[in-house]
This record gives C-alpha cells, structure tokens and sequence, in this order.
C-alpha cells in the first residue's frame, strides 16, 4: 500500500523543533549524565593538582588529565552525534505523526497494557508510543536487575493494540519464531495447533474448555488473514482488545514500516470483528465471557523451582539407598 | 559389582520402564479418546441447535411461500435424517449432513425469492441465529476434527501403537462435510 511520506522527507523547521520541545524533549540519558560528571571531575582535578599539587603529583596528573580529557571529547561528540540522530528523528517522527492523525509521544515510562508480556514482574520501559484512531503502537522492553547480573531473557519488541466490539475469551497465537509473549508461566490453558500451513507457523493457546470459542473466532478467512499479514508476529485477544506483537522495531523509527503496520493492525482488526461481534459464551447465562476465560493465569516460577529442587533431591536419596544397599551405580 | 547382579537390576530397569511407557501411553490415549468423544458430543448439540431453528425457519416461509411444499416437506425430512444420523456417528452424520444443507439452501433460494420474506423480522432474526450456529458448528467440526486427527497419530505411532494394540483402543472417523457455501457466510446469502 502506498502512504503519503512527504511530510517525513521535507526539511525540518524551527517550528517543528519548537513543536518538539514543547511536547516532547525529555532529557539525556541519566547514566550517561554520570559518566560525563565524573570525567569532568576527573579533569577538574587533574588540572587543579597541576597547578596546586606538589611536584611528584604533576606527573599522574598530567597523565590522568590527558586520558580524561579525551575520553571527555570522544564521548561528548559520540554522545552528541548520537543525540542529533535521535532527536532529529523523533522530531520528523513527531511531525510525521502530526500530519497523519497520530500522536507521538517518546514517554519512556512503564506502561501496563492488558497484554500477557505486560504482566511481568520486572520493570519496563515504554519508549515511544503512538496513538490515534483507536491504535496504540509502542516499544516496550522488560528490563532484568543488572545488580543480579542477570541475562536480559526478553528482547524488546513493538507492540499494537487496538480495540474490539467486544470481550472475548483470552486467546493467544504463539508464533513459532518469536519469543514475546512467556507461554511458560502461563497455566490452565488448552495448546491447539491448527489445519494446514497454520501449524506450521502458529500454535494458539486459549483456557481450557474454550477450544471451540477459540475456533469460533478463528475462522480459516481469519486464519489466512493471520498468516498473510502477520506471518512474523503473535497476537492476542484480552477482553476487547487485539495485540500484535513483533520483534523488529523499524515500526517505531521507519515511518514507512508505521503506517504498514497500521494498516496491518486495522485490517486484522476489521478481519476478526465479524466474529467477535457476534461471539457470545454459551457457559453463561448473559452471553458474556465468563470471569475464568477472561485471563490464562500465569504460574509462579518458584513452583517450577520447587519441582525441580524435589527432583533432585528425590534422585539424590535415591543413589544414597542404593548405595547403602550395595548398589554402587557409579 | 558382579555380572550376575546386574542382570536383575537391568531387567527390573527395563521392565519398569516399559511399565511406565504402558502406563503413560494408556493415560494418554484415554485423555485424547476423551477429548474426541467431549468434541464429537460438542458438534451433536450444535447441530440439535442449529435442528431446533428449522421447524421456525419452515413456518416462517410456510405463510408467504405454501406452494413450496416440496421444499419445506423436504427440508424437515432431512433435518429428521440428520438428528438421527448424529446417534450413528461422524460418517453417517456427514452424508445426513450434505442432505440437509441441499435442502436447506433449497429453503434459503424459496425465501430470497419472496419479497414479504426477505422483509420479515422473524425471518431474518432466524436466518441470523442459523448463520451463527453454522459457525458454531463449524468450529465444533473443527475441534473434533482436530482431536481426531490427534488420537489416530497417537494411535499409529510408534511405541504407542503396540500399547494401543494391547488396550484395545480404536481411532475416530473424521466429519468431513461437502461445500457449505451460502450456509456459513452471510456474504452468501444476499437479502
């Protein structure tokens, strides 16, 4: 689909910059803030020991005056550079949006969604968003405790949501090739993997005893529409909401891939509404989705834990029995 | 350790695995017989409900369209046919099933024929609630379908097929139906 993207390509103005900064300017980095303090300082010192210090000083400092000195320069003009980049962009970002009925915010901050990758208990970062005409795109990334240098599991990803006619049973489509949405806490649920080529890029995951509602909205016109348009992405349906998950961030930099993925959203959103629309829950009486349906549970990880521990020690007192049987297995 | 004791304990360990090879398997089956039969048992009731619209449907177009007797006389046979063939199982459920749909866009041609029906509420408010249950029924298809497939690959796999062998467990026919356009698309049904 063509998209009109002049008003991403034309020269910036003041007023776009002023535009910018009025709504949007957040400032730098924290961290980097530091790094560039403490170099400063580093400097400040080496040159007050220089002039004030004693004679064996002078020559560390120098030295260590020197060192910080450059390091200060690489880093102010990377950073700087950096920075343009950055801003500029988002600057053409938020004009792009303006013009094509969207609002850019660059945010950073940890936005909760009713989605299954918003509901970790790590912290989060939304950065940006865009909204406009019912949609919601982002990029939201799951930040993990450096101080317990742990490995960053998740990768950051861009979201998509947009609402629907109304409140369906909880149902995920896990793509095969992506890892956004945790299945592995994710408890009480029924695993489907569906007709044809469906399977062999989707396994959808719906509660227990909501297989056929699940198939109800997932009509194989659906199914096709799914595999065209988000043959790379995972989608959910939580109360009256559909999210489209996808590793690549171009959506949230690239104003081509914005608009694509706009469109991708709406139409898989007019594609699931006819369903949806007339989807009610058989098991209750006001046709509504019942309480239980509405959220897969996730399962605590110590339960995981606790089962692997109890393993353990369950082979352990196996070998010790044996052992004192006279079975030496090793 | 001697040669001697190990041919127990080795014996033992594969007896033990074997007999929890048996055990899993057996569990299995019986989880995925059940689920077939929850499906099958899911696709009846959604056919019985799409059946209990039909006696309406017929005496909606009965006022405006009498002289089609044929058509309504046959569509109420068919639905007869199909409630008893559900008792007998999917295959002869599909062959009771393409009858009824012929007979049912039979009825739908008569009614998109007749003006006063196409206008009529009661009509359309049925006709609305029969495209919904034929998406139910389809899903339900669907899901049986799909849990069928899964007990006859579990059953002709290996090691699982000497266990099934054993237990005497047997796979489930598959629903396949004929061209249901016009019946489950509304798109289909111009009014």
């Amino acid at each position: 689909m063509d998209h009109d993207l002049s008003s991403w390509g034309e020269a910036l103005k003041r007023s776009d910059f002023r535009d910018y900064y009025q709504s949007q300017f957040t400032p730098p980095y924290r961290r980097y803030g530091f790094v560039m303090a403490f170099f400063c300082l580093l400097l400040a010192l080496a040159a007050l020991s220089l002039v004030l210090g004693p004679r064996w000083l002078k020559d560390q400092a120098a030295l260590i005056g020197v060192m910080s000195g450059s390091l200060l320069a690489i880093m102010a003009v990377g950073g700087l550079v950096w920075w343009h980049q950055r801003f500029t962009r988002n600057v053409r970002l938020n004009r792009f949006c303006s013009a094509h009925g969207l609002g850019f915010q660059e945010l950073r901050q940890d936005v909760r969604l009713p989605g299954a990758p918003f509901r970790s208990d790590r912290r989060s970062l939304t950065q940006p968003i865009i909204t406009g005409g019912g949609l919601i795109i982002g990029r939201h990334r799951i930040l993990e405790d450096q101080r317990q240098n742990k490995i960053e599991l998740y990768r950051p990803f861009t979201f998509g949501m947009i609402r629907l006619p109304q409140a369906v049973p909880h149902i995920i489509l896990k793509n095969r090739h992506s890892k956004v949405v945790p299945m592995s806490r994710l408890r009480n649920i029924a695993q489907m993997a569906l007709e044809g080529d469906f399977a062999d890029t989707f396994t959808l995951y719906c509660p227990a005893s909501y297989e056929r509602d699940a198939l109800y909205i997932f009509t194989p016109d659906v199914m096709t529409a799914c595999l065209d348009l988000a043959g790379d992405a995972e989608l959910e349906l939580v109360d009256d909401y559909l999210f489209l998950y996808t590793l690549s961030g171009e959506a949230c930099r690239d104003p081509e891939k914005l608009l694509a993925l706009r469109d991708i959203i709406e139409r898989l959103a007019g594609r699931f509404g006819r369903q949806v629309a007339a989807y009610s829950d058989d098991r209750s009486a006001s046709g509504r989705v019942a309480g239980a349906a509405r959220r897969m549970n996730f399962k605590a990880q110590s339960q995981l834990v606790g089962l692997f521990g109890g393993l353990l020690i369950a082979l352990y007192a196996a070998y010790q029995i044996l052992s004192l049987l006279g079975f030496h297995l090793f | 350790m001697s040669i001697l004791l190990w041919v127990p304990v080795v014996s033992a360990a594969v007896a033990l695995i074997g007999l929890i090879l048996a055990w899993t398997t057996h569990n299995r089956l019986v989880e995925l017989g059940t689920r077939a039969d929850e499906a099958w048992s899911d696709v009846t009731v959604q056919l019985k409900r799409r059946a209990d619209l039909i006696p309406n449907l017929v005496e909606s177009v009965k006022g405006a369209a009498a002289h089609e007797q044929a058509t309504l006389t046959q569509v109420v046979a068919a639905r007869s046919a199909l409630l008893q063939a559900t008792g007998q199982g999917p295959r002869a459920a599909a062959v009771a099933e393409g009858e009824f749909a012929d007979a049912l866009r039979s009825l739908l041609a008569v009614a998109e024929s007749h003006p006063d029906i196409k206008t009529n509420h009661n009509f359309l408010a049925l006709q609305h609630e029969l495209v919904n249950t034929e998406d139910k029924i389809q899903a339900a298809r669907r899901l049986y379908n799909g849990s069928a497939r899964n007990l006859n690959i579990k059953l002709r796999a290996f090691p699982s097929n000497i266990f099934a062998g054993l237990f005497h467990f047997h796979g489930r026919e598959f629903f396949e139906v004929a061209d249901r356009a016009g019946l489950e698309d509304p798109a289909a049904i111009s009014f």
